[in-house]
């Protein structure tokens, strides 16, 4: 009796256990799915915030930053060419550093605008920007600290201001083609 | 105990800018800087006379470590400036470049905040 228990029992267990393994797998492969699905929809909504909320509606401080750039580092240049030779060494140094900051001021009103916001959701990127904007600022430092100016270094920081522009889109587009989740 | 630190070799040949990241370590590894940040002592940079700009690039490199290292707090207890230009817009600017620097320094060491976190459950 216990025998023939036994062997109905083994037989059932034969008879359920591929059904059972089979199942099981589905489970497992659906959930794997729904879990790689959710990870791509988190990013796919980082990705979207970044670009709608981000980076889109701050395009136009962008461009007054180029703009306000260039039109500053035209009018230094011009005053700073005029006043080379009218002027005593301690007043001309005295103007220089009013020239130059007039370039850093535009900058810092820039970092609070646009950088400070990005840095709210991607440091990396924003201290990228920062680095880029540090150098922009050095070269222009230096080029109002020359010896000799002249009209032709507006024309030179003209395409300082421009690369800048070109490197920063390639480090604003960084979130938007690589996964989230590496921003720290 | 305060000591004055000049640094006025590193401004640069003619130049009238204290300017690149990595003329800043440059003239922190000169300074030994990492040494005085862990002893008691106070210091005080001097921005020399003629000096137009202190850009953040080279505040950065001669001072990032030691904001990281001791916090911002301990940092500006420990380090100062003083401006031998008299001329008070020259000093203005002068304070202006430095705050930016130490602004740069601060945000570079902070996370990142708010929405990221929430979607990473921080």
């Amino acid at each position: 009796m216990v025998h023939f228990l036994l062997q109905d029992t083994q037989s059932i267990f034969n008879k359920v256990l591929p059904a059972l393994i089979k199942v099981s797998v589905v489970l497992i492969l659906f959930i794997i799915g729904r879990k790689f699905d959710a990870k791509i929809r988190k990013e796919e909504i980082i990705r979207n915030w970044y670009f709608k909320v981000i980076i889109e509606p701050n395009l136009g401080i962008l461009d007054d930053f180029l703009k306000n750039s260039l039109l500053s580092i035209k009018s230094s240049i011009d005053v700073l060419i005029n006043s080379s030779t009218k002027m005593t060494m301690k007043d001309y140094i005295k103007l220089k550093s009013i020239e130059i900051s007039k370039f850093s001021n535009i900058k810092r009103e820039f970092e609070f605008d646009f950088v400070e916001i990005i840095r709210a959701n991607h440091n990396d990127i924003a201290n990228e920007v920062i680095d880029l904007l540090l150098k922009l600022e050095d070269k222009v430092g230096n080029t109002f600290d020359k010896d000799k100016l002249l009209k032709e270094d507006s024309d030179s920081l003209e395409k300082e201001v421009r690369n800048f522009k070109t490197d920063l889109f390639k480090v604003l587009y960084k979130p938007i083609i690589k996964p989230a989740g590496n921003n720290q | 105990m305060t000591n004055k630190i000049n640094i006025l070799k590193y401004r640069g040949n003619k130049s009238s800018l204290f300017t690149g990241r990595t003329q800043g370590v440059t003239a922190r590894n000169e300074l030994k800087l990492n040494d005085k940040d862990k002893d008691k002592n106070k210091y005080v940079f001097i921005i020399p006379k003629g000096t137009t700009s202190f850009n953040p690039s080279f505040f950065l490199g001669l001072l990032f470590e030691s904001i990281k290292t001791l916090g911002i707090e301990e940092f500006q207890k420990k380090y100062s400036f003083e401006y031998e230009d008299e001329n008070i817009e020259i000093k203005t600017n002068l304070n202006d470049n430095i705050e930016d620097g130490i602004r740069n320094a601060k945000n570079s060491i902070q996370g990142n905040t708010s929405f990221f976190n929430l979607f990473n459950n921080k």
